[in-house]
Formats: C-alpha cells, structure tokens, sequence
C-alpha cells in the first residue's frame, strides 16, 4: 500500500474508532449525549416484621435478580443482631438471615435503588419438560379433556396459552373448567391451576413475581405472572388480562411457586415492599453502570480524575477542536494569521471574557503594545531585551486594565489576567515588523485576520455540547484527529485562491 | 464578482486551465520532490552561495558576514572600500530585512529610496538581523553584506530605482516557466510582487516578455517609466536559463525556485533560490503551472546535462519568436 493511500486508511480508522466507543458507550452504558439529562430510578424497600417465638429464628427474602430493562445498585440490608448470608445465583437470589436467640420483635430491611438498564436479558433457564401432572378422579378425566379441547381449538403455545388464560378468567362455561375452578379459594392460584393445565400439554411454565415500578407505593402488590416456554423462548401472560408480553414498568423479583419471604422460629407479622420513584443525573446512573459492569472502555473519561485536573482537561480536550477550525480556515478558505496556532489560544482566553469584550480587551492592548513597541525600536534595543520588554509592558498593560475597570466596577477587565501575554507580545512584534516592512495597511489586516480566526475558533470552542462530550467522551478527540488527518491531504484550491487565480480560469464550455 | 456562487465552475475551469493551488504545490511538488535535508542549502543564503560559487554558478560578491553583536561596531573594517553594498538575513524570506546601500558620504550612508542612514542605524538593522527578526522561526541568523548588483542599462525604461529580477520555475532539472520582476516607486526599487512590483511573463525560449500584471490586475506599462513591458527581449536569456536549470544540480531540489539578476558588467548572476516558490508567475504568463509539471512527468526518463534539458524545456515551452514580438498589449 502506498504511503499515500495510508492517510486515508489511518483517518477512517480514527473516525471508526472514535465513532465505535461513543457508540458503545451511549448504546450499552447508557451515557446520555446531552448534559442535565435525568433518568428515572426507584428505591424499593422490603420491611419484614417478626414476632419472635422464643429459640432460634431464620429468615429467608427473595432478592430482585436479574431482570429485564432493569439493573440494582446501592443495595443494603438493616438486620440488627441477625447474621446475614446471600445465596446468589444467577436466575435467584436470596438473603439468609439467622439469630440464635430473639425476645423481641425485630424490623428487618432490605434496599435497593433499581435504575433502568438498557438492554434486554433472557429472564429465566430453559426449562426440561415438565411432569404430568398426577391427579384423581375425576380431576384426571377433565383435564385430559380440557387439554384436548383447548389444544384442538389453538394453533401453537401461544395460543394454547391464551385459551386456557382466557377460560380460567371465568369467560368459559366449561363443566370440566367449573370442576377445577371450585376447588380454588384465591384468585393468586390461578396461575397455579393454569400451569397444572400446561403441565398436562407438556408445556414447561414459570411463575414469575414481581411488582410495577411507579410514582410512590406503600405497599406495593407483588404480581404473578405466567411465563411459558414455547421450545425457543419464555413468552410472559398476564393471567388477569390474558395480555401476554411483559407490562411497562414491571420489574421481575423472582421466580417460582415460593413466597417472597420465609421464616421459621418465629411469625412472620407483616411484608410491606415500598417503592418510591425519584429522578437521577442520566450521567451517574450511567457510571454506576459503569462500575457494576466494570467496563473498562466506560471507565474512558475525565469524570475520574481530580476535578481540578478536570478543569485543565476540559479546556485542553477543546483545542483540537479549536486547531481544527484554524486548520480549515488556513488550508480550505486560505486565511493567513500571525502565527501557526496562535489565534487558538487567543481564543482560549476569550473563554473567560466572552467574545466582544475579548476582542475589545485584544485590540486595546495590541495597539496600546505597538505603541511601546515604535517606541522601544528608537531606543535601538537588541532584539531579546526588546521583546522582554514588550512582554512585561504587556503584563503592566494587563494590570493595569484590571485596576481601572475594577475602580470603575467592571468586571470584564479582571479576566483579562488569562490573555497569554507571551502569545500577545509575538503577535505586537510581528506586527510591528510586517509594518514597517510592508506597510500598515498590510499590518493591520494580519492582525484582524488573526483575530477573526481566534473568534471562529472561539466559537466553536464555546459550543455547549463540545465541553461536555470531552468532558464525558473524550474519544471524540478521535474523530477530530480522523478529520485532521483525511484534511491533510487535501491538494485543491483554497477559496481565496479561487478570487487570486480568477483570471486564468478558461471560459465555461 | 460572484465567486462563492460560481465555486464548483471556477474550481473546474481553473482545473482545466492547470492552475497550481498552494495546497497542491506543498502536497504534490514541495514534499515530493523537495527533500527536507537539502533544504539548509536553500534557506541559508551564506550555504547557498558558496555551493553555487563550487558549482561555477555566478553570484554577487560576498563581501562579509556579519555573526556576533559586537562585530556590528567593526562593519567599516568588514566593508573596506565599498560604498554600494546590501545587507541581508541569511533566513530571510520573502524580501523581509534587506537593506540596499547605494552610496556612503563621509559619516551616513545612502538607500536604495535615497533616504540617509545613520552608521547606527546600519547597526542597528544588523543587531535585529542577528537576533533573528526576519528570520523563519525566529532563530538567531547572520547578516550578510555582499556587492551591490548594478542592474543592466537595457532595463532602464523597465525598472524604477531598482534591480529587475528573473526568477525561474525549475521542476526536477528542467526549466518550466520564468517571469521578471520589475521594481516600482510602490514597491521601493525592491523586486517583491508584494510590494508593488510588477511580474512579467517571459516566453521560455526567447526570453521575450509577454505583458504583466500589478498585484492580479493586467498592465500593460510600467507605471514609473510609461514604457511597454511586452515584446522586450531580455539578454543573455539563454545563459540565464541554463544557469537555473543547473542549480538542480548543485542543490538537489526538484521544484526549485531560482533568482537571477542582470549585472552591468558581470552579466547575470543568481541572486538566490527558492524552495517554496510563490504561485504568482502563473498569473504573469497567464499560463497554469500543472500542464507543463506534467510534461515533465511524463517524460520517462529524465535528462542527465542541463543543455539537454533546457533544450527540452525550448522546444515545449516556447512560443514562436514572431508571434511574441507582433503580440497586441493584453
């Protein structure tokens, strides 16, 4: 590959690269592109009375595990005087808590904070196939019937499901449904008679409980769901609706026929889930991300540094950007400028002044300068004294403007202390030079394209979302350098060269 | 002038025409063929004269160099006799801190515009030469002080109160295409298009101006002298072009820039090179640099003697001799 082809190759790596971990950042960990934005997290509280019977206690609570657009953190339990072990796997988990002895009623809790995740999991094994169930007469009779029928009349699990869903629901005048409907005392065994149904069709079911993430609840309704497995994925019903899918906001808790809470040695008084809803920064929520996955690639920002170092970089990631305009308006519209890069940090220290004042401040000591300047060069100094010179009449020059504005209460001219005055002095020196050598006129509008680049790049630099996204993805840098590079070869006219060469352009035709 | 309107036209007509851009002279010419290791002999004018003396190139007398501070105070042993002299930084670019001294009265001298010079005003200019002031980059230079050249008297109606100068496109040893430069009362006598000199475009093979242009504007006279500066056939033209086709040689850049000035008595001398030659003298011969780069290109193998080469250069380039001299004032 010729070495001219390579820039082209290395700039869209860059781009790709760039472009690659902004995305994965943003898809998979949830960076918001835009500062101040908010995501909606819970926090959901467990309270478990007991009421001790005297001897030893145990406790067992069902833990959120993981679960489908919804990710834990800051989890804690308060157990005062019990002994506390988690029992994790990954479709369960549990909290053990365990006391020798317990003479008094004792509150147990458990919190966690539930931030919305942004990918979606499977939320349970495959299953093996379930057992028949084993039933008398003449439950055994009218099931074998009902699974008969209802399976006649559907075409697939799916719809198996929704039948026998929509049956139980009382819809069905069935005798063999109103045999097995009599037998049950709660509506909550529903599920359970539904899945005895499925069993019967050999089609592995689950309960899946859980509870709807919402403004602010008390005490929260755990509901059951029925998930079955239709030989490639778990497919969810409401068995109340019969609407099969998984309902906005419901967080999966745990699965299984077993209750939320266990305990054994004493009574279990009182379960109390409450769930408040609240609004956190999308950007530490997304770090929190971070941290549980422990994404190395998420771990990529200036967030993490001291946050006086933090300041420094976010100016400094914006110089690229700064460079790149500089880079256009010199290579692209053909602009000239005292100095490569100058104008650049020129432009920085209108960060601090904002641009008018800048450019005011700018000319009033550039000219004030070449004064002294004209001066300095009659009294015959050599040229490093000289230019010592103008940088410590450019520093008084500066103090000095802080001093009066200051007396006369404006504020603007203190932060004219960031001008980078060595910058200032070269551009009053070349100045003076290019005046004598070529004129004023000549002089002057150097020095104004000079300042026209410095209050392009500053614009640019002064785009909100630019400080932001180096702050929180500095791999933008990336791209800007992809951009720098793939402009680097660019060989066509520049735009003031078009008005230049005007002349030799042939006719149309 | 609707230029932003009519871009993508005039990009595409000025393509067709071959009109050399600067960002193609530095991508495609300048890093191609100017190897960054040569450049010192091209950039240093004190190198770049001795190495063009070794080759039996004609130059200005050296006169001195001038490297320290202190020996500013010295410049009347330096100088010896001489009364016309010019002081120039080594690494200077672009006309920038020259001072021509054309006479010197018991205790001043006198410049190029006829304004007197103090002696310490003479050093004063050479400690700023020396601090680097005019040079790129700003680094320490020297001053140099050699002859001052006498311009030949057939310029006279061309030229107010300075030397002309030649300078010719020489692309991997060929000459490609030449223009002279011809000082104004705008320019100071000084042969920076710049400034307000005049550039005129020179047939290649004959040595015949064919009209000129102020700044991008078309003239037809010299502005200070009111005289045709078309068809004027400049002499000794076919030495100087040999003389710019063997700097390849001595130098070893492919796309080279040479300066060369008529003298009175010594005839023409090169006053210096250049390796990143400005754009303009398209403009002067009204002709696009690309088509004639690309003639060279495309020669498959390259001339090894300049006579050859400036043969070469002859025969494509130029234009028929009768033609140039019945040609109408553009």
């Amino acid at each position: 590959m010729s070495k001219y082809r390579q820039w082209i190759v290395l700039s869209l790596l860059l781009l790709l690269l760039g472009g690659l971990i902004f995305t994965y950042k943003v898809v998979r960990l949830g960076f918001p592109v835009t500062p101040d934005l908010t995501s909606k997290a819970w926090t959901i509280q467990v309270r478990l009375e007991i009421q001790p019977e005297g001897g030893p206690v145990r406790a067992e609570l069902k833990l959120p595990s993981r679960s489908s657009g919804f990710t834990l953190s800051r989890e804690n339990f308060i157990s005062r005087g019990f002994g506390l072990t988690l029992d994790e796997e990954t479709f369960s988990r549990q909290a053990h808590w365990a006391v020798r002895e317990l003479r008094e009623p004792r509150t147990l809790y458990y919190r966690a904070t539930v931030i919305p995740e942004t990918r979606q999991q499977r939320f349970a094994a495959r299953p093996g196939n379930p057992q028949a169930p084993q039933l008398e007469e003449p439950f055994a009779t009218a099931l074998a019937d009902i699974v008969a029928k209802v399976r006649e009349e559907s075409a697939d699990t799916e719809s198996f499901t929704a039948s026998i869903l929509f049956r139980l629901r009382g819809a069905g005048s069935d005798e063999n449904f109103k045999l097995f409907l009599s037998e049950i005392e709660e509506p909550r065994e529903l599920v359970g008679l539904a899945q005895t149904f499925l069993a019967g069709a050999g089609i592995p079911s689950l309960q899946i409980h859980g509870v709807m993430l919402q403004y602010e609840a008390q005490r929260a309704a755990v509901r059951t769901m029925l998930a079955v497995y239709d030989g490639e994925d778990w497919l969810l019903f409401d068995p109340e609706t019969g609407h099969q899918g998984l309902p906005e906001g419901f967080m999966i808790w745990w699965r299984g026929d077993e209750q939320l809470a266990v305990v054994s040695g004493a009574q279990l008084q009182d379960v109390q889930i409450s769930i408040k809803q609240s609004f956190e920064s999308a950007l530490e929520l997304a770090f929190e991300r971070v941290e549980l996955k422990n994404s190395r690639i998420g771990k990529i920002s200036i967030l993490q540094l001291p946050i006086q170092t933090q300041s420094v970089y976010e100016v400094l990631l914006l110089v690229p950007f700064g460079i790149m305009v500089i880079v256009f308006l010199r290579n692209f519209i053909g602009f000239s400028s005292f100095g490569t890069f100058a104008p650049v940090l020129i432009a920085l220290s209108f960060r601090e002044t904002e641009l008018l004042k800048g450019i005011l401040l700018f000319i009033l000591i550039v000219s004030l300068g070449l004064v002294f300047r004209f001066y300095l060069e009659r009294l015959r100094l050599l040229l490093i004294p000289r230019l010592a010179a103008v940088v410590t009449i450019v520093v008084l020059l500066m103090t000095t403007i802080s001093i009066i504005s200051d007396q006369l209460g404006v504020e603007t001219g203190l932060s004219i202390s960031l001008f980078p005055m060595v910058i200032i002095s070269m551009v009053i020196e070349r100045m003076s030079v290019v005046w004598e050598e070529r004129g004023a006129l000549t002089s002057i509008r150097e020095g104004f394209g000079s300042l026209m680049m410095a209050a392009l790049a500053f614009l640019v630099m002064s785009i909100d979302i630019l400080a932001y996204w180096v702050t929180v993805f500095p791999e933008v840098n990336l791209i800007v350098l992809g951009i720098i590079v793939a402009s680097g070869r660019y060989t066509g006219f520049r735009m003031t060269e078009l008005v230049r060469f005007r002349q030799l352009a042939g006719g149309e035709g | 002038m609707n230029v932003l309107g009519n871009m993508p036209g005039l990009v595409m007509r000025l393509n067709r025409s071959g009109v050399l851009g600067l960002n193609r002279r530095n991508g495609d010419y300048i890093m191609k063929f100017n190897h960054r290791r040569y450049y010192p002999l091209v950039d240093d004018k004190v190198l770049c004269k001795i190495r063009l003396q070794e080759q039996g190139l004609a130059v200005p007398d050296l006169i001195g160099i001038v490297r320290w501070m202190r020996q500013t105070a010295q410049i009347d042993e330096l100088l010896g006799g001489s009364n016309e002299f010019v002081i120039k930084p080594a690494h200077g670019s672009g006309g920038d801190g020259i001072l021509i001294i054309t006479d010197r009265k018991s205790d001043y001298f006198v410049d190029s515009d006829g304004m007197l010079v103090q002696h310490v005003d003479l050093e004063h200019h050479m400690t700023n030469v020396i601090g680097g002031l005019y040079s790129l980059g700003g680094q320490p230079d020297v001053a140099m002080i050699e002859s001052l050249v006498h311009f030949d008297p057939a310029f006279s109606d061309l030229t107010y109160h300075g030397v002309p100068d030649i300078r010719v496109i020489v692309y991997r040893g060929y000459p490609v295409m030449a223009m002279i430069r011809l000082p104004t009362r705008q320019s100071h006598g000084k042969a920076n298009l710049h400034r307000g000199a005049i550039g005129v475009g020179v047939d290649l093979c004959s040595g015949i101006t064919i009209g000129g242009v102020s700044g991008n504007e078309p003239v037809s006279e010299h502005p200070d002298t009111g005289a045709a500066v078309a068809g004027f056939a400049i002499p000794h033209w076919s030495r100087i072009v040999s003389m710019a086709a063997r700097c390849y040689e001595a130098v070893g850049l492919g796309y080279l820039g040479v300066d060369i000035v008529l003298d009175r008595d010594l005839g023409p001398l090169i006053l210096e090179l250049n390796a990143r030659p400005g754009l303009n003298i398209q403009i002067a011969n009204r002709q696009g640099l690309c088509k004639r780069l690309d003639a060279v290109d495309q020669l498959g193998t390259l001339d090894q003697t300049h006579e050859k080469r400036v043969a070469w250069a002859c025969e494509t380039f130029g234009e028929p001799e009768s033609d140039l001299l019945m040609q109408a004032p553009w």
